[in-house]
């Protein structure tokens, strides 16, 4: 069995020591601004979130209002459970409002996202000066209980809820659902390819959010007791953006100094004698300067770290004799007269494909010829695809992309579509889109030579990144790959030794492949049969050697002239 | 109702022509500026402080505008100059950035005092069956098809607009066949900051309204580019003045009169909602 990856831990264990120093060592004066400060956190914990799925949210603070809000309804109900449990309430009151912000995310991306999101961030500060905060009008105070009744107690009882939210975002950040996360931010096509849902993803991420704002509107409603809407403005949640993309509120250090760069930057300002004000001046600045850097300071300083210890490069794949391609018998895909037409263009025509069981099949054709719009549509990126796809027996008609991969169908891309922000460990794991043990995921690793599991994707060249995505698919144990060019980017050698190991996958690990390659020699070494692809119709199938020597097959590659000479 | 509708449109058409510079922003040079109305916010107050001191309005004004296509042309040339090859999505949190140190930027030169905003369009144009239209939504609605009108002309019948288009659809190309994509991206920047500061000059008077409340009409500005698919410039204005006589209407139903400033945001939604209610993927391919 694997052992316990407790990696996790580390970020938080030093957010605790943080926290237990400051409580210790942080005068009476600055308690109130430092609890400020984690309660800022928390909710830069929650934009950390949407941003590695790589969206952006302008309204943190509107779901803290929401947080913030349930606190003070609850105290007003004298409801059971105490401050504690009305703030987690809050968080939990603020997910559906998450969810619901989410919901246009699944079609919009980046900046129009970004539009809605601002759009609820002045609809919701409206609302919240329309209405006021229960139990305002009655002057009624947001009761702590006894033991976190003084400034310090409150501090370390902030201090708490961060270390264990940022232990859960952490974990989650280990688990398939964080690792689908950053997948997302990478490329959605790769993700749902991969079996993940995108649209789980993104709300997942929206919801998390929203519950980490909910917590920090609870908190802030413990530490002031009387809450109002100026607690929630617009302009806020803009600065509140803006020191998470500068600080990097990604990293739970970042959360901590971004919390920190908000409340004590203006403070220190205010007591130089220098306007407040120009601590927005600065976030902007900051935030330009690391938008231009490519990297927040957080994830500076970790990239620094991680260029200290290089992972150590695998040793070149050598050529090794896979033996003789199998040939395939009981039909395993069965796609029957599939049309595509982009307007007036036929991209696919009509056309029948059988991959039987067991076998590595190639799939060949010039540029044009319709080879990468055929494994859209097997793999379900063309929703509008006439004709009819089974595998294994089972329809995959009208199957979103992400149930076709768990029913089986895996593909990988022309493109490098790797998410660079995981290792190659979290990634195998996250595409396998099944539990595998560290001896399953080393075992595959090792058949095809990939780069040790602790290496990350982004100091990886374009090669082993291929190698990665094919080690995906077949760690994900499904019945067809379909690999889409997965020696582009290889050296010649490199691309044959590919070769001589995917002879061995449908016996090693009981998947077909269909190949779709352009390297010919690779392609005469790893299949049993191929196909034939121009202009959309298939023109030739058979054995490499038979349909190779075609004169069809010649002049679709080289054109009526030479092959005629 | 009808009354409430028509006075509207002055904030209609403001909404129009600011989103009119967002959809030429995006369409051009591939940012969703959150700084727009922003710029303009600089614009307008920087006439209202020389108005303050005694400078007669038009060259106030002319001041104002100025300040504006300057701060506008500035913040161009750093888009330009740093983030050239960026996508929309991070030249759009950038704008972000720009928006709320401006707004700051605004506070420490101008003060947070409320000002008075002297203005020129303050008056009603005609009153038709006890219905009054205002002279600044005339103006308003008038300029903003105006501009729209100008805006396609430019774009489909000139050289720049050709350039500038040939600019926003194939970047490289364009470099590659000698277009100055840096100086006319921040000719782009000043010109809508120009503008923004135009509509405020009209708009900002007719209301009390703070730097922030102002620099926050990008919202109801980004429903109207929404409408028009940050793409289509006529849609973009029927937005806008579709947008803007909804709330006038509403301020009439005193139910919702607090309410409506919410009206963008479900504008946004319900648009976003029908126009993206077919599946599409973040690549081609």
């Amino acid at each position: 069995m694997s052992r316990v990856d407790l990696t996790f831990v580390r970020q938080p264990a030093m957010a605790l020591a943080v926290v237990v120093v400051a409580a210790v060592a942080v005068p009476q004066y600055w308690l109130f601004l430092a609890t400020s400060a984690l309660v800022s956190a928390v909710a830069l914990l929650g934009l950390g979130i949407v941003g590695r799925a790589g969206m952006n949210s302008l309204c943190q603070l509107s779901f803290a209002a929401v947080g913030a809000w349930t606190v003070a309804q609850l105290n007003v109900w004298q409801a059971p459970g105490t401050l504690i449990l009305w703030t987690i309430a809050g968080g939990l009151v603020a997910m559906p409002f998450g969810i619901l912000i989410g919901l246009p995310a699944l079609r919009l991306r980046g900046v129009h996202l970004a539009v809605v999101t601002l759009g609820f961030a002045a609809a919701a500060a409206v609302v919240v000066s329309a209405v006021n905060f229960p139990g305002v009008d009655t002057y009624q105070q947001v009761l702590r209980p006894e033991f976190i009744a003084t400034d310090r107690q409150y501090f370390v009882y902030a201090g708490l809820l961060f270390v264990v939210l940022a232990l859960g975002v952490e974990w989650v950040g280990r688990t398939r659902m964080g690792a689908a996360w950053r997948a997302v931010r990478f490329s959605e096509r790769a993700t749902a390819a991969a079996g993940t849902s995108v649209a789980r993803a993104k709300l997942s991420a929206f919801a998390l959010s929203a519950f980490a704002a909910g917590l920090a509107g609870g908190l802030l409603a413990g530490q002031v007791g009387m809450i109002t809407a100026q607690n929630f403005g617009v302009i806020a949640s803009l600065a509140l953006f803006v020191v998470a993309v500068m600080a990097g509120s990604e990293y739970v250090f970042g959360a901590m100094f971004g919390g920190f760069l908000i409340m004590f930057v203006p403070e220190f300002f205010r007591r130089a004698g220098i306007s407040q004000d120009w601590a927005n001046v600065l976030f902007g600045v900051g935030a330009v300067q690391a938008l231009s850097q490519g990297s927040s300071i957080m994830e500076g300083l970790a990239r620094r770290l991680r260029a200290r210890r290089p992972a150590p490069t695998p040793p070149p794949r050598e050529p090794l004799d896979g033996g003789t391609p199998p040939l395939g018998t009981k039909p395993l895909l069965k796609a029957e007269g599939l049309t595509v037409r982009f307007g007036q263009v036929a991209a696919l025509q009509d056309v029948d494909l059988t991959v039987p069981e067991g076998t590595v099949m190639g799939l060949i054709g010039p540029n044009g010829a319709g080879k990468s719009t055929l494994t859209d549509a097997l793999s379900g990126f063309i929703r509008d695809a006439a004709g009819t796809v089974a595998l294994d027996g089972r329809s995959l008609d009208g199957l979103p992309v992400h149930r076709r991969a768990a029913a089986g169908l895996r593909r990988t891309f022309q493109q490098d579509r790797v998410p660079t922000g995981l290792t190659v460990g979290a990634y195998l794991r996250f595409a396998a889109h099944r539990t595998v043990t560290r001896d399953e995921l080393e075992d595959v690793r090792d058949f095809l030579g990939c780069p040790p599991a602790e290496a990350h994707v982004l100091d990886l060249d374009v090669g082993s990144r291929r190698l990665l995505e094919v080690a995906a698919a077949i760690l994900a144990r499904p019945k067809l790959i379909v690999l889409d060019e997965p020696a582009a980017g290889l050296a010649h050698a490199e691309s044959i030794a590919l070769a001589d190991r995917l002879i061995e996958v449908p016996a090693r690990f009981g998947a077909s492949v269909l190949l779709i390659e352009h390297d010919l020699d690779m392609v005469r070494r790893a299949c049993a049969t191929i196909v034939v692809l121009d202009a959309g119709v298939v023109i030739a199938a058979g054995p490499p050697a038979e349909v190779l020597a075609k004169p069809e097959v010649a002049r679709a590659y080289l054109g009526d002239e030479v092959a005629l000479t | 109702m009808v009354e409430g509708a028509i006075a509207g449109l002055a904030g209609g058409g403001a909404y129009a022509a600011l989103g009119l510079c967002l959809t030429l922003m995006f369409r051009l040079v591939r940012v969703v500026n959150f700084a727009q109305v922003a710029i303009g916010v600089i614009g307008v107050y920087t006439m209202a402080i020389l108005a303050e001191h005694g400078w007669p309005y038009g060259l106030a004004a002319l001041a104002g505008l100025l300040a504006a296509t300057l701060c506008a042309a500035v913040l161009g040339w750093v888009m330009g100059r740093w983030f050239g090859e960026a996508g929309p999505d991070q030249r759009s949190a950038i704008s972000i950035a720009f928006l709320v140190s401006l707004l700051a930027v605004s506070y420490l030169a101008f003060g947070t005092d409320p000002r008075r905003m002297p203005g020129q369009f303050g008056g009603s144009l005609i009153t038709v069956n006890d219905i009054t239209i205002t002279q600044a939504a005339a103006v308003c609605t008038a300029g903003s098809i105006a501009v729209a009108a100008g805006a396609w002309l430019v774009l489909t019948r000139t050289v720049l607009g050709l350039r500038l288009r040939a600019l926003s659809e194939r970047p490289t190309t364009a470099e590659l066949h000698a277009i100055p994509s840096r100086r006319l991206g921040v000719l782009m920047w000043a010109v809508t900051g120009l503008l923004s500061a135009a509509v405020l000059l009209v708009i900002a008077p007719q209301q009390t309204s703070d730097q922030t409340s102002l620099a926050l009409m990008i919202i109801p500005a980004g429903a109207a580019a929404l409408v028009g698919g940050f793409r289509s410039l006529g849609l973009t204005v029927a937005g806008g003045l579709g947008l803007g006589a909804l709330q006038g209407a509403l301020a009439h139903v005193s139910e919702l009169q607090q309410y409506r400033d919410t009206v963008p945001f479900l504008a946004i939604l319900a648009i976003l909602i029908w126009s993206q209610r077919r599946e599409v993927w973040d690549v081609a391919r």
